[in-house]
């Protein structure tokens, strides 16, 4: 793994058979803050199933660390795995298990149980929500749960933690505090990539894009206004 | 990985013990059949121990005769060694039974021995059936006076005992393959259990191995669960035979063998087991997931 290299590199990223993705490309340096949002289907949730490791495009290159995924055995694949904290909405929990026990898990993957304890619920108290601690999973309502899995993607401080449309469906308390959580980790080293629809109240502090047509596009660049485009509005 | 690999068994007891019992039953017949057989055939062996297959020559055959047909059956691949019957060593064995007052009164001599000799096969019970055929043949030629095979019901033993050996190895390919299927479908119904916690754990970057080694470590200890329980309802019924046969037919069995057979089945039962396991361990539950998703899995 090179320090030097991008954290998150995709080249040409296309996925044609499922449509969405046309043309991608996206570096993600260490210690960055990058908010994707696009409309409801524009391939977000393909875009982030792809930089989460959880599905090989069809098309394109993926390089993390430095260390191209092509050539990545599955081990290979397995130790990029456990530099991301990620979850999807809805995040997949178990059911039967506490919060805590949730939360634990990466650091089980990563084979650091004994510290596990200690720091989730440093985690939940900086989040405000050391009462989930021992309450099984079961129990939650829709919103402790997604700040569950925000918390597990971010339990450790890995190098890379990616969270799919969860914050913008949270009350705007429980999204200031895991804005709060996943900034401390930002300021800690930590990249985080953001997919949604709106981009969130930290966004600024980083790159913003805009996922469209099947392609991202800097939202900080002016779109030029064609003759075509005002004609169009008009 | 979060819970002891045991941990799942627990949660579905009911199936567990179902599966461990219906398991050592698949594996109690194959011990049964062999318990009997080598049962059967320890005591027919030592039965045929001691009436090998004679042949008996006329008087007035000459010794070259009597060496070449020697020889001949000593060539036969079914037989171990070929052992002359002396007239002198068989009149001693007379005198020394009957004693030499009896004997000096009927006025046996040495030339009323017989002479011939005695057949040995190479393997110790089906051997002899083998042997038997082929030295009753011997009759037919002019020097034999006569051949002196076991008894029919010695020979009906023997098949039976025959019988029941190929049952035993029949019974025990049958029952490897039905408890391995038993064990697979029981560890693929507690894979798929535990297929959320394998894909968060896949996710978080657990490696095949790691997901597949609690399923290896299932099929073992629970093939081996399966094994034992075997061993002592198969213990409780070895033992019960053995008394009975000493008791009521008055047949010591050699039971030996078949204790160290049945001593064999944890270890065969966990053998199973850990076998059907492994094809399962190296399965990928993520890739179902993101097939959803039309993306390819990482781990085909």
């Amino acid at each position: 793994m090179r320090k030097d290299a991008p954290i998150i590199s995709c080249f040409g990223l296309k996925t044609p058979v499922c449509g969405s993705l046309t043309d991608v490309s996206l570096d993600v340096e260490r210690g960055e803050w990058v908010e994707v949002i696009g409309s409801r289907g524009c391939g977000k949730s393909r875009l982030f199933d792809i930089m989460s490791l959880r599905g090989r495009p069809p098309e394109g290159r993926l390089v993390f660390g430095g260390r191209n995924i092509d050539r990545t055995n599955d081990r290979g694949v397995a130790e990029v795995r456990r530099m991301f904290g990620s979850c999807a909405e809805p995040p997949v929990l178990l059911e039967d298990r506490t919060v805590i026990e949730n939360m634990a898990i990466p650091f089980v993957v990563r084979g650091e149980p004994r510290i596990a304890l200690d720091v989730c619920e440093a985690l939940l108290e900086t989040a405000n929500l050391l009462d989930l601690r021992d309450r099984t999973v079961e129990s939650l309502s829709y919103q402790e749960r997604l700040a569950t899995g925000v918390l597990r993607a971010a339990a450790g401080g890995p190098p890379a933690i990616l969270i799919d449309g969860v914050l913008e469906r949270l009350d705007v308390g429980i999204r200031k505090q895991l804005i709060e959580v996943l900034r401390s980790a930002h300021l800690n080293g930590s990249a985080v990539v953001l997919f949604g629809t709106t981009f969130s109240e930290n966004a600024r502090r980083g790159r913003r894009f805009i996922l469209e047509d099947g392609s991202l596009r800097d939202a900080e660049v002016p779109v030029l206004v064609t003759p075509e485009l005002a004609e169009g509005a008009a | 990985m979060i819970q002891g690999p045991l941990e799942k068994c627990k949660q579905q007891r009911l199936l567990t013990v179902c599966t461990v019992f219906a398991m050592a039953l698949v594996l109690l017949i194959p011990v049964g059949f062999s318990t009997m057989a080598v049962a059967s055939a320890s005591a027919v062996d030592e039965y045929l121990k001691a009436y090998r297959p004679q042949v008996f020559l006329n008087a007035d055959v000459e010794q070259a005769e009597v060496d070449a047909l020697m020889a001949e059956v000593e060539s036969w691949p079914e037989v171990e060694a070929v052992s002359k019957l002396d007239p002198q060593a068989n009149l001693d064995y007379l005198r020394q039974n009957l004693g030499e007052d009896v004997v000096d009164s009927l006025g046996v001599t040495r030339g009323m021995m017989p002479t011939g000799f005695e057949v040995k096969p190479v393997t110790p019970l089906l051997g002899h059936v083998e042997v038997i055929a082929l030295v009753s043949g011997l009759e037919a030629r002019q020097i034999v006076d006569a051949v002196h095979l076991p008894s029919a019901e010695s020979r009906r033993a023997m098949g039976l005992a025959s019988t029941m050996m190929a049952l035993a190895l029949l019974s025990a390919i049958l029952a490897l393959i039905v408890s391995g299927l038993l064990m697979r479908w029981y560890l693929k119904t507690l894979r798929e259990a535990e297929a959320s916690q394998d894909q968060i754990l896949e996710m978080f970057g657990a490696t095949k191995q790691q997901l597949g080694t609690p399923t290896l470590i299932r099929g073992a200890i629970i093939g081996f669960g399966a094994g034992v329980v075997t061993f002592i309802v198969a213990a409780i019924g070895l033992s019960s035979i053995h008394a009975f046969a000493d008791v009521y037919v008055g047949v010591k069995l050699d039971t030996m063998t078949a204790w160290l057979c049945m001593f064999a089945t944890p270890l065969i039962g966990s053998f199973v087991g850990t076998l059907a396991a492994l094809p399962l361990s190296r399965r990928n539950p993520l890739a179902i997931r993101t097939k959803t998703f039309g993306l390819k899995p990482y781990f085909a």
